[in-house]
């Protein structure tokens, strides 16, 4: 190639690359995705554990409707959450709170009628209720919601009626020990509430 | 068949209420290959000569050929384009960057011309080993001697290879075996085509250089010898 | 090797004025940053704290007529009166600006008659009640389970009742947990129980009869949450509750734009600190930068280093800053509002930080950047 050339050729180069622009698309580009990244990974739907399968021993046999008992003395050992499991066997469904620093978690413990006990969370996410109650009187065995009305059979928590059907209670694992409910703490700590996306009316 | 053709060329400088006349319609014709020494009393117009040739002055008057083409009459942009593709620059106190190591200095013509970075590289290690610092790449020009730094500063004029090398007391500043070694290298270069032109005061220099032009109040003096 | 190697270099070897540079991003970028999140934490406390205290929003049905009245909503005097159904109350939970809705408290009135005395009995979820009346007081305990009952104080009066005190209404045994101390209002009339029992009791199911909202409307105006109701729920008419709003902008409102307003004073005043000292620092490089030109440097290569140099400043700048300024920001909220909610550090502020911070150096860059790439080459060898 003659200097000539060389010449006429640098007239033509353009600059390959502008530094300032790939660097403010990048930091667009990279902070977008995480933000999307951020905003749809929470949006966790469904039932996120699968519970405790400890059974009492006999079935249950519900007919008339039943009100949640409030517990306050739940003990809380340095990474287990512990229930008593007499108070939920003789009041059936029980309420009590997980309360550490700024956390304040609704928990919901009750007897299935096949025996098993059932530790949930006590939230209903799309009428932010806390507080659910039995209903013996039905054909099927439900847990209702207090506050919207929803129902879902007692024995596997699946939605027959209302406006949160698709957000039953979240079942939490647990182990048995010693007559105590035990719970990783570190599942209630990590607790975020399921993104309500659309209401479904039944 | 010559290289750089200056037709009746004239620059003024304001001077006062009036005009100091660097240089008075010169009209010279340098071939390529040539060696040639500017020299003269200070004052007489060497310096502008220089810059002139180096499409870094525009002239008052005429105009300047270099390769056929009327550099003058290019866009700044495409001046400095010129600049990059034809004319080697040694400066009289070198004005290495002095941020920059020897390899990254004499990349700096690169950085801005149409070789790839790996050739950029190839090109600027070659020219290094060339002037004699092939273990010196990293250092920064603090840490070089006076004539290792005129190596550098050579090495980032002929990287490019450009057609004409333009050097302003090269050996100023240096002792006289120094001087002689980098003359030497000047004389290497212009043996393989390289047209070198420099201003100098050193009578050493005398016995490297093809032709000498003498300035004296604003003209030019072409001779075959050292005047 | 590249423009942008070059300023790089420069930079990294360059340190004191690379530290200088970059002190002063961090710095405007940390107060920028730690001023915005505190005031704006502030803001956005004192509003919610504000907001929280009583409904600011009232949804009721369409028609009215004057029977007993609560809160200016009227029990009519049959049954299956009850206007809303669960499905309402549950959709205003699903509106777009949802995040604002601090509580939803619907309701369910019952007039009822007890040892011939005529009486409201409201349904209510006393859990949401809880929030929404912060000013309640109550001797004995907050009603939790399904036959609990709380007495307003001139009804409890009337029907001699105390708390641990059974109530026989329509059959259902209900028990006093608590009384309400007295309001001064026709909530002293009213007798509330589980709103799920009223229903139940009076066949009422999945009826609401009106419904109380507490919004935050730091982020977003009233109006437009209101309107958002109406639109999930056609048929009823969503009351502002006037008198709130108006406190409400005297007292937060006026802090509303306080924030930004700041942090962009101290962005620009970090503009023109930075500016200067780019100034500067390319007043220093005279020399070189007119080599650069006489080797062939055009000026837009000159421009370009600088610009780069100020991009990579200005980003290196806005991690750190966002870092500290949130650090001293989460400091900050600790010491002077010991009780508030911990900041989030979120990924959107830090990415909008971080890209304002590089914009910063970018633009601070400019006219150094113009000055530079003005400098002619001849310059440099003037002397010859």
């Amino acid at each position: 190639m003659t200097k000539q050339e060389e010449f006429e050729l640098l007239a033509k180069k353009k600059r390959s690359s502008n530094f300032i622009v790939i660097l403010l698309s990048l930091i667009i580009g990279i902070g977008g995705t995480v933000i999307f990244i951020a905003k749809t990974g929470s949006q966790i739907p469904g039932t996120r554990y699968s519970g405790g399968t400890y059974n009492i021993g006999e079935d249950m046999k519900y007919e008339t409707i039943i009100g949640m008992t409030k517990i306050i003395s739940s003990i809380q050992e340095d990474n287990i959450f512990s229930i008593p499991l007499d108070k939920i066997i003789t009041d059936k469904i029980i309420y009590t709170e997980y309360i550490k620093d700024k956390i304040r978690l609704p928990l919901m413990a009750y007897i299935s009628p096949s025996g098993r006990v059932v530790l949930t969370f006590s939230f209903c996410e799309p009428c932010r209720s806390e507080t659910f109650r039995i209903d013996g009187t039905a054909k099927d065995k439900t847990l209702v919601c207090e506050t919207c009305n929803t129902n879902w059979r007692l024995s596997d928590l699946k939605g027959i009626y209302g406006g949160c059907v698709d957000y039953p209670p979240e079942e939490i694992p647990y182990t048995v020990e010693k007559g105590q409910i035990l719970v990783s703490t570190k599942i209630l700590i990590e607790y975020v509430p399921r993104e309500v996306l659309e209401f479904i009316d039944m | 068949m010559s290289l750089i053709k200056l037709l009746e060329i004239e620059k003024n400088y304001p001077d006062g209420l009036g005009e100091f006349k660097a240089l008075k319609k010169v009209s010279v014709s340098i071939d390529s290959g040539e060696f040639i020494a500017i020299t003269g009393p200070s004052g007489s117009g060497k310096s502008t000569l220089l810059t002139i040739l180096g499409v870094l002055n525009p002239p008052s008057k005429g105009q300047i050929y270099i390769d056929d083409i009327d550099v003058y009459s290019l866009s700044g942009d495409r001046q400095a384009d010129f600049r990059q593709t034809y004319i080697g620059f040694v400066f009289q106190d070198l004005h290495l960057v002095p941020y920059l190591t020897a390899l990254e200095n004499v990349l700096l013509p690169l950085a801005i011309s149409l070789y790839p970075g790996k050739e950029q590289k190839k090109m600027a290690k070659e020219v290094l080993n060339r002037v004699g610092l092939g273990d010196k790449y990293h250092r920064l020009p603090g840490k070089l001697s006076g004539g290792e730094k005129s190596r550098v500063a050579i090495a980032r004029a002929i990287v490019n290879k450009p057609r004409i090398i333009l050097a302003d007391e090269p050996t100023g500043s240096l002792d006289s075996g120094t001087g002689n070694e980098i003359m030497k290298l000047f004389q290497s270069l212009n043996n393989e085509g390289i047209t070198v032109i420099l201003v100098t005061h050193n009578n050493e220099n005398k016995k490297y250089v093809k032709k000498n032009f003498l300035v004296r109040d604003g003209l030019i003096e072409v001779n075959q010898k050292w005047v | 090797m590249k423009i942008e190697t070059i300023a790089l270099k420069h930079l990294l070897r360059s340190k004191k004025q690379f530290f200088i540079l970059f002190a002063s991003i961090v710095l405007s970028m940390t107060l920028a940053v730690l001023l915005f999140v505190v005031v704006d934490k502030l803001k956005t406390d004192a509003g919610n704290s504000f907001d929280e205290i009583g409904a600011n929003i009232l949804v009721v049905p369409e028609t009215s007529s004057r029977d007993l009245t609560y809160e200016s909503v009227t029990a009519h005097n049959s049954n299956n009166r009850g206007v809303f159904s669960s499905r309402d109350y549950i959709s205003i939970n699903t509106i777009e600006r949802r995040d604002n809705i601090a509580t939803v408290a619907p309701k369910i009135l019952q007039p009822v008659s007890y040892q011939n005395l005529d009486f409201i009995l409201a349904g209510i979820y006393f859990q949401f009640e809880k929030e929404i009346k912060k000013w309640w007081r109550i001797e004995g305990e907050w009603p939790f389970r399904e036959n609990e009952v709380l007495l307003g104080y001139k009804i409890a009066g009337s029907l001699n009742e105390k708390n641990g005190d059974e109530l026989l209404i329509s059959g259902k045994s209900f028990l006093v947990t608590g009384i309400l101390t007295e309001q001064g209002t026709e909530e002293d009339e009213i007798v509330y129980a589980n709103i799920m029992t009223v229903q139940n009791l009076f066949g009422l199911e999945d009826k609401i009869s009106f419904i109380e909202v507490a919004a935050y409307c730091t982020t977003c105006p009233i109006e437009e949450i209101a309107r958002q109701i109406s639109e999930k729920i056609p048929d009823a008419s969503v009351i502002i509750m006037a008198e709130a709003v108006k406190t409400r902008e005297n007292t937060i409102d006026k802090f509303a734009s306080f924030s930004i307003v700041f942090s962009v004073v101290i962005l620009i005043l970090g503009f023109a600190i930075v500016s200067l000292m780019m100034i500067t620092s390319v007043n220093h490089r005279t020399k070189e930068i007119e080599i650069l030109r006489s080797i062939g440097y055009r000026k837009a290569h000159i421009a370009d280093l600088i610009l780069v140099e100020g991009a990579i400043t200005g980003l290196l700048g806005g991690i750190a800053g966002y870092l500290i300024g949130m650090s001293g920001a989460v400091q900050t909220i600790k010491a002077i509002m010991p009780a508030a909610s911990n900041i989030k550090w979120d990924m959107i502020p830090a990415v909008y930080a971080i890209l304002i911070s590089t914009l910063l150096g970018v633009l601070s860059g400019i006219i150094p950047a113009v000055k530079a790439a003005s400098m002619e080459p001849i310059e440099s060898i003037k002397r010859i």
